[in-house]
C-alpha cells in the first residue's frame, strides 16, 4: 500500500542479515564442536597436551597414538555421532508432529532398544558374546518400528503414529521394570541400571563400526524429509497440497529414527534430553522453519553430548558418572529455562 | 502453462464420509478465466467439494484437469496444477517469518524457494504484508495471518486456485482488496474457485456462482441470472433484497418472514 516500496528496500538488508546471522551461527556451532572434540581427545585418566595430541594423531608418538586409537577416538566418534543423531531426530519429530515437546522417545525407539539390551544382560548373553547387546538393541528398535507401522497402517495419521509409538515405548519401559524386579541376580540388576543411564566409557572401534553405518543411513533419511517438515508448518492438508506424501514422510522418519537412534542407544545406552533440548537451543538463532533447524540441531546435539562426556571425565568421583544421568541433570533445568524465557524473538529484534 | 485453456470437468462426483453422503452426484464443467464462488448454507458440502477438487478425498465419479483424471496425477503434479488454501489452518507453531510462509507456496516449483524470491515480494505488496514481512506468524493478528496464508496460496503460477473461506477474519478494506485480487487472477486466465459466505461479495466479484444445498449442486450460473429468480432466498432461507447504489446493486439479507408478501 502506501510507501510499500520504501519499506521493501529497508527490509531487504534485514533479510540478508538474517541469512548471514544463521551462517555465522552455524560457524559458531562448528567451532564449539571442534573445541569440545579436542577437549574430549585431550582429557582422560592420562591427560594429553595439545602437542601430544598432535603427535599421537600423526603417529609420531606411539603411546599417545594407542590411547587415541583404542580409547579416545572411538569414544569421541560415538559421542559426536550419537549426540548428533539425537539432536537431529528431535528436530525431525518436532517438525513432523508440529509439536515442540516431541522427542525421539515418542516413537518408542530408545525404550525398545534398551529392552533388547537389557534382555541380553539379564540372560547373560551379553557377557558370553560382546556384540550380543548392541545387536539385540538394534533388533529391538527395528521390531518396535515394525510393530508401530503395522498398527498405524490400520489407522493412519501422524498423531496416531506418535501415540502408538509412545505406547510401544511405555510397554518396553514396563518390560524393563518387570525384568529388573524379576531378576534374582543383584549384579545383573546393577549392570542393567548402569547401562540404562548411558555412557561412552570403554567403547571400541567395534562399537563405531556397529552403529555408525545405521546412524548415517538414519540421518540421511531425516535430512531427505527436510522439505516436507518445512511444508508441514501449515498443517497436513497444506503440506499435501504442496506435493508431499505425509504418510510416506512419517514412515521414512520413523524408520530413520529407528535405525539411527536405535543403533545409538545400542552402543551408548539411553541418553535423554538431547533430542528435546538441541532443537530448542538453536531455534532462536536460525530462520526457524522446521527444515532449517535440522543441521544446527544435529550440531548442537553433538556438542551437548560430547561436552557432557567431557564433564564426566572432569568431575572427580570414585566411579565415572554416567553421561545419560549427567545429561538429565543439566538438561532439565536448561529446558525449564528455555520454556520460561521463550527467546523466540529472531523476527522482531528491533 | 496455458492457463486460459484450463478445463476442470467434474462428472457425477459423490463423496461419503463414514457412510454419510456429503456430496451427491455433482456434474459441472469449469474453465480458466472464471472466478467461481461456491456458496451455500453451513454443512451443504462446500468444503468437501473443494477438498475433493484438491484431490484430498476418496471420491466416486471423476474429476479431470484438461482431460486427465486427478487420480492419475502424482502429488507433485497436482501441486503444480492446483493451489489450495484449506480451511483447517491451525496456528503455525514455529515462529516462521511471514515472508518465508509466503515462500512455502513456491515449493512445488522450487523446493529451495526462499523468502527473497521476487514472486514473494509481489504477493507481500498485493496482500499488504510488506511491513510484517520479517515478523513471525506467531506474533501477528488473525486477519494478518489470513493474508499471509492467502499470499502463500496465490504466490505460485498454478492454473487452478482453490480457496476455502478466504475472507475469514479479514477487515472490510482487505476483504474488498483480496476479492479484487482473486478476480484479477481469474482475468489473467486462471480458474479461481472460492468458498464464500458473504453472498453480496460473491455476487459482486465472482463471474459464476455454484450453490450447494444438502450436498447437491442446486444452482449454477452468472450471479445476475441467479438474482433474477428467488433461488438464493430458497437456498439460504433468507430474504435477499437488492439495494441500488451509485456503485451498482448491493445485496441485503433479512429474515425470511419479512419477505412474505402474502
Amino acid at each position: 500500500m502506501v510507501g510499500s516500496t520504501n519499506v521493501t528496500s529497508a527490509e531487504r538488508p534485514r533479510l540478508r542479515s538474517a541469512a548471514a546471522a544463521s551462517g555465522a551461527f552455524l560457524l559458531l556451532l562448528t567451532i564449539a564442536l571442534v573445541v569440545v572434540a579436542v577437549l574430549s581427545l585431550m582429557l582422560g585418566p592420562a591427560h594429553l597436551s595439545l602437542s601430544e595430541l598432535f603427535l599421537g594423531l600423526t603417529g609420531q608418538s606411539e603411546t599417545a597414538a594407542i590411547i587415541l586409537r583404542e580409547i579416545r577416538l572411538p569414544r569421541l566418534i560415538l559421542s559426536l555421532s550419537i549426540g548428533g543423531m539425537l539432536g537431529l531426530a528431535g528436530a525431525a519429530v518436532q517438525g513432523l508432529s508440529r509439536n515442540p515437546l516431541a522427542e525421539p522417545a515418542v516413537l518408542g525407539t530408545p525404550q525398545a532398544a534398551a529392552l533388547g539390551a537389557v534382555l541380553m544382560i539379564y540372560s547373560g548373553l551379553a557377557d558370553a558374546f560382546s556384540l550380543a547387546l548392541p545387536l539385540a538393541a538394534i533388533v529391538g528398535a527395528l521390531l518396535a518400528m515394525l510393530a508401530t507401522l503395522l498398527v498405524v497402517r490400520r489407522v493412519g495419521g501422524v498423531i496416531s503414529l506418535l501415540l502408538i509409538g509412545l505406547m510401544i515405548g511405555s510397554l518396553a519401559a514396563a518390560a524393563i521394570s518387570l525384568i529388573l524386579s524379576l531378576s534374582s541376580n543383584p549384579y545383573a540388576v546393577t549392570e542393567i541400571v548402569f547401562w540404562l543411564m548411558g555412557s561412552f566409557t570403554d567403547r571400541s572401534m567395534w562399537h563405531v563400526v556397529l552403529s555408525l553405518p545405521f546412524i548415517i543411513v538414519g540421518a540421511a533419511a531425516l535430512f531427505w524429509c527436510g522439505p516436507a517438515y518445512k511444508a508441514l508448518t501449515l498443517g497436513e492438508e497444506t503440506a499435501t497440497s504442496l506435493g508431499f506424501d505425509i504418510w510416506r514422510v512419517s514412515l521414512i522418519t520413523s524408520a530413520g529414527i529407528a535405525l539411527g537412534v536405535g543403533a545409538g542407544t545400542a552402543v551408548s545406552g539411553a541418553i535423554g534430553f538431547v533430542g528435546l533440548l538441541a532443537p530448542h537451543m538453536v531455534r532462536p538463532f536460525v530462520r526457524s522453519d522446521a527444515q532449517a533447524v535440522l543441521l544446527p540441531s544435529a550440531l548442537a546435539g553433538a556438542i551437548l553430548t560430547t561436552a557432557a562426556d567431557v564433564l564426566v571425565k572432569l568431575i572427580p568421583a570414585t566411579s565415572e558418572i554416567r553421561v545419560g544421568a549427567l545429561m538429565a541433570v543439566i538438561g532439565a533445568p536448561c529446558f525449564l529455562y528455555l520454556v520460561i524465557a521463550r527467546p523466540y524473538r529472531l523476527d522482531d529484534r528491533a | 502453462m496455458s492457463a486460459a485453456t484450463t478445463q476442470l470437468r467434474i462428472d457425477r462426483l459423490s463423496v461419503s464420509l463414514a457412510g454419510r453422503a456429503i456430496i451427491e452426484d455433482v456434474s459441472v464443467s469449469l474453465d480458466g478465466g472464471q472466478f467461481v464462488a461456491v456458496i451455500g448454507p453451513n454443512g451443504s458440502g462446500k468444503t468437501t467439494f473443494l477438498r475433493a477438487l484438491a484431490g484430498q478425498m476418496t471420491i466416486t465419479g471423476t474429476i479431470a484437469i484438461n482431460g486427465t483424471t486427478i487420480e492419475r496425477l502424482s502429488l507433485p503434479q497436482k501441486a503444480k496444477a492446483l493451489s489450495y488454501l484449506p480451511q483447517d489452518m491451525r496456528q503455525p507453531i514455529w515462529p516462521v517469518p511471514v515472508r518465508d510462509i509466503v515462500a512455502l507456496g513456491l515449493m512445488p516449483f522450487d523446493a529451495q524457494a526462499a523468502g527473497d524470491d521476487p514472486a514473494v515480494e509481489r504477493q507481500l505488496q498485493d496482500f499488504d504484508l510488506v511491513a510484517l514481512a520479517e515478523r513471525g506468524v506467531d506474533r501477528i493478528s488473525g486477519g494478518e495471518r489470513m493474508r499471509a496464508l492467502l499470499a502463500r496460496a496465490m504466490v505460485g503460477p498454478q492454473p487452478i486456485v482453490l480457496l476455502d473461506e478466504p475472507l475469514n477474519s479479514l477487515d472490510p478494506a482487505h476483504q474488498l482488496r483480496v476479492m479484487a485480487l482473486f478476480r484479477q487472477r481469474a482475468e489473467s486466465g486462471a480458474l479461481v474457485i472460492a468458498v464464500i459466505h458473504d453472498i453480496d461479495f460473491a455476487v459482486r466479484y465472482a463471474t459464476r456462482l455454484l450453490a450447494f444445498k444438502d450436498g447437491r449442486l442446486v444452482a449454477d450460473g452468472p450471479p445476475q441470472d441467479l438474482l433474477k429468480t428467488d433461488q438464493l432466498s430458497d437456498i439460504f432461507g433468507v430474504a435477499v433484497a437488492q439495494v441500488q447504489t451509485l456503485d451498482g446493486p448491493i445485496l441485503a439479507m433479512r429474515p425470511h418472514r419479512d419477505l412474505d408478501r402474502g
